[in-house]
């Protein structure tokens, strides 16, 4: 494999995610630790989005539905735990089972009706379905309803983790954004993953060469939701809150925004997105508080002039780096 | 292999299909001609199951899948090319193929093999592109081919499904004289081996490659004869004379 | 069964509605025609809150406020379609919807910058801020009933310039045929302007009118602009007609829901879990009857012929 500027690039990235509480550490600014931390979490929605959004062309505006399901059911558990005295309901892998089992099958329910619509009307409809969840959680008192729910703890992994330190949480969820990484490959290139493919590049000829179509999307769409689901159950412990919100439509459209500005349909793409995103958050925001006067317009210029987002642009340094390479080496290798 | 039967179907107050009953038998190739608007595409769209006639039965190898959905058509054999370019245009030409090979191969709900290194799918697809001569542009994105080589593709994309007939919607369509020719021989190649329906405005090819020619003018059909004889047949002439002459 | 209560609500039901078909029409119309998904729209509406509200403290006087800001609504429309939503006409719905989503961050930074985070008040003429007497004795805000009434005006004027007229000619022949229009020769990029500035004007009006009965604030258009994507869903996407009946039983069901479904649930269950469950089960209502329509009729009630 040839080591190109975009294959250098991405290596530093993840070898430099992998190394942030160690620098943090020694800097002595645990906060930068949090800050990453929280990108990692969304990188790992990011991707799982890129699934379908990237891969598979569904516009879904409800994706961050499922990063509710997970924190809630890890602020409902450890409430319980606590408040009622039931352990085993502040258990972390009692909390990962749980929001795997009810993230697949919202995502089971949601998809069988959206998929069943197109263009316009399933990016509504998946909006639809997530303000329900929305209103589902402010409306309820019992859970902190619109001011959200603080966490008594974090989720409890039998001394296996111990997450009240943020390092460790912090390698939990690198360790899933690795694991990831490495489904979405694998996914994304396996047979699903072409038929996948197959239906966003031409739907219907996938249906007219005898791909039933529906049942390849939905399977996706849960296995998308599933994941998301789990990145939820992180978030929760890394805010040490659960609240409404992060379910918010807008929320949504930042994952979107995340998996485009990286780069849809390539493996890396969605993590560049979420650093490149928080980072400039972050960067804008320390400049002056109006900075969605700035974020807003380079949004849209972004999405008018970048094609391929910022991995296309990684892409593109490597066309200008080769053309260079064999310009200067005209045997070449 | 094919029947037709009495088939109708009319769009509002046009009638584009008038109860038109014609066989195509297994292992040749039948061509249906007529002039513009004649309704080549809607018997197209009822055979495929795109369209559902108002009435009549399609019988596809002694079975009636007038009901039957368009997807499962292909599971049965019966393969289109499209009229207008239909492949996967951001993947390769291999891709495309293998693709449609994947189809035929039982489900797809394998997630951990890469499926571009299998060889179960990208050997077969390999043949199908060496069949209709686009083997050495396998690693092409299909969106860069020209358009003659689309419609090799399409073919290819058609080819793997195995089919029992094939359904090539005007594949001349837009080609100039050499790429014409080009497709004309892969038809020839292709013709002992399976049965095929050629919808075709272009004469010259229509007479060189058919073995049964069916004409059809204003959804109904006049005559279905070998090539002589509907060279010969006084109502075909007619039929075209009052038209512009479509072909070279 | 409080008749009377029901009778008011089904009128603030049609109050609601004719605000989300003032929007709707707009946002219909654009996507119908120049196949926009426009998340901005609610802005649009925001702006004619804020517009109406400067103008109203500038000359003492709503009406005038209200009449200045309608003009400058049309331009803030006109303005931003040229400058940023142009180049958006030819690209995929989902460059569209982050486009848009940007520009939702910019207005809704650039009202904080300028008008500063603190939302606003609209007060009312003495005219109009009380209340009318209806038969039966029961009394309704009089601005409510102008909202009905001018909604009804604005519906009939629609009506008779998208049929009689030369222009609504060719929005009905450019919600079926883009391609034809242009190849027509048709000036397309006036006809595009002409729309979008009508529909920002229409999004206005229903801003500067909820302004006096909502507050003048900050992401005031973006609540209601779900609330009206599930409207244009619901009537068929390029539908006038559809937006105008839409608007009026999603308008209805949430209200009238809202205010008796605790009552009607009470029905079924207990007090208690009927007075938890309720708030969550109205929000989501319109949800669920856009839900069951995508399900029987996906093209929405009145899908514009040819679509």
């Amino acid at each position: 494999m040839k080591f190109t500027p975009r294959i250098y690039i991405i290596t530093l990235l993840m070898l430099g995610l992998g190394a942030v509480p160690l620098i943090a550490d020694s800097i002595d600014e645990p906060f930068y630790t949090v800050l990453f931390s929280r990108m990692l979490i969304l990188s790992i929605g990011a991707v799982s989005l890129n699934l379908i959004l990237g891969f598979g062309g569904m516009v879904s505006f409800g994706h961050a539905v499922y990063l509710g399901i997970g924190s809630y059911v890890v602020g409902i558990g450890t409430f319980h735990a606590v408040e009622d005295g039931v352990e085993w309901l502040g258990n972390g892998f009692v909390h990962m089972a749980v929001a795997v089992a009810v993230s697949a099958i919202a995502g089971l329910i949601i998809g069988a009706i959206s998929l069943r619509t197109h263009g316009v009307y399933f990016i509504m409809i998946t909006l639809a379905f997530a303000q329900m969840f929305y209103f589902v959680a402010v409306g309820n008192e019992n859970y902190g309803g619109d001011d959200g729910l603080s966490l008594y703890m974090r989720s409890d992994f039998a001394g296996l983790l111990d997450l009240s330190n943020d390092n460790s949480l912090y390698y939990l969820n690198f360790g899933f954004l690795l694991a990831s990484l490495y489904l979405s490959h694998r996914l994304t290139n396996s047979r699903f993953g072409m038929a996948i493919r197959g239906t966003k590049s031409n739907e219907q000829r996938m249906k007219s060469i005898g791909f039933p179509v529906f049942r390849y999307r939905l399977l996706a769409f849960v296995i998308a939701g599933t994941i998301c689901g789990l990145a939820g159950v992180l978030s929760a412990n890394q805010t040490d809150f659960v609240n409404p919100s992060v379910m918010h439509w807008t929320h949504s459209g930042d994952l979107i925004i995340m998996t485009v500005l990286g780069g849809i349909g390539t493996l890396f793409g969605p993590v560049i997105g979420a650093v490149a995103f928080l980072l400039l958050e972050e960067l804008l925001s320390g400049v002056t508080e109006y900075w969605q006067l700035i974020f807003g317009p380079m949004l849209v210029l972004i999405v008018i002039f970048a094609r391929g987002g910022i991995d296309g642009m990684l892409a593109a340094l490597d066309r200008w780096w080769l053309l260079l390479f064999l310009k200067k080496n005209p045997e070449g290798d | 292999m094919l029947k037709v039967n009495s088939l109708v179907k009319s769009f509002g107050g046009l009638l584009a299909t008038d109860n038109l009953s014609f066989e195509v038998e297994a292992g040749k190739l039948h061509a249906v001609i007529g002039p513009n608007g004649a309704g080549k595409t809607t018997l197209i769209s009822q055979i495929t199951g795109e369209t559902k006639p108002d009435s009549g039965t399609v019988i596809f190898d002694g079975d009636d899948i007038s009901d039957v959905p368009v997807h499962l058509r292909s599971a049965r054999g019966l393969a289109r090319s499209f009229q207008i370019t239909n492949i996967f245009p951001d993947m390769t030409t291999w891709d495309n193929v293998a693709l449609a090979v994947q189809a035929q191969a039982g489900h797809s709900f394998h997630f951990w093999k890469d499926a571009r290194k299998d060889p179960l799918l990208r050997e077969p697809a390999l043949v199908f592109l060496e069949q209709v001569g686009l083997a050495k542009r396998a690693g092409i994105v299909a969106g860069q081919l020209s358009h003659g080589e689309h419609r090799q593709l399409e073919i290819a994309m058609a080819l793997a499904t195995r089919p029992k007939m094939l359904l090539l919607d005007e594949p001349m369509a837009g080609m100039g004289p050499e790429e014409s020719k080009a497709m004309v021989d892969i038809l020839q190649g292709l013709k002992r081996k399976l049965t095929i329906l050629l919808i075709e405005h272009d004469m010259d090819v229509v007479f060189t490659l058919a073995d049964q020619i069916t004409v059809l003018v204003y959804g109904r059909g006049i005559a279905t004869d070998a090539p002589e004889a509907i060279r010969n047949h006084p109502e075909v002439q007619a039929a075209y004379l009052g038209e512009e002459e479509v072909s070279a | 069964m409080n008749w009377i209560l029901l009778f008011e609500q089904t009128l603030n039901g049609f109050q609601l509605g004719i605000l989300l078909f003032l929007l709707a029409a707009g946002m219909t119309l654009i996507f119908g025609i120049m196949d926009l998904i426009n998340l901005a729209h609610g802005s649009l509406y925001m702006m004619g809150a804020y517009f109406a509200a400067t103008f109203t403290q500038w000359t003492d006087s709503f009406l005038l406020g209200a009449l200045l800001a309608l003009p400058a609504c049309m331009l803030f429309g006109v303005i931003l379609e040229k400058i940023a939503l142009r180049t958006l006409y030819t690209r995929s719905h989902l460059d569209q919807v982050l486009a848009t989503f940007g520009l939702i961050l910019f207005f809704n930074e650039f009202v904080r910058l300028i008008w500063g985070p603190v939302g606003l008040d609209i007060p009312l003429p003495e005219l109009l801020s009380g209340s009318v007497e209806l038969f039966f004795g029961i009394r309704y805000p009089a601005f409510r009933l102008v909202i009905i009434a001018v909604g009804i005006m604005v519906a009939i004027l629609l009506y008779l310039l998208v049929s009689k007229t030369k222009i609504g000619m060719l929005i009905r022949a450019g919600a079926s045929n883009r391609q034809m229009v242009s190849a027509l020769g048709i000036n397309i990029n006036l006809l595009y302007t002409v729309v979008f500035g009508l529909g920002a004007v229409l999004a206005g009006l229903a801003g500067l009118m909820a302004g006096p009965i909502m507050t003048v604030e900050i992401g005031m258009g973006e609540g209601i602009l779900i609330i009206t994507f599930v409207v244009i869903v619901i009537g068929g996407v390029g539908s006038i007609r559809g937006a105008f009946v839409a608007a009026l039983i999603v308008g209805f069901i949430d209200t009238v829901g809202r205010s008796f479904l605790p009552d009607i649930l009470g029905l079924f269950v207990s007090n208690d879990i009927a007075d938890t469950a309720a708030p969550a089960i109205s929000s989501m209502l319109i949800y669920i009857l856009m839900a069951l329509i995508l399900a029987i009729k996906p093209q929405g009630l009145f899908p514009p012929k040819g679509a």
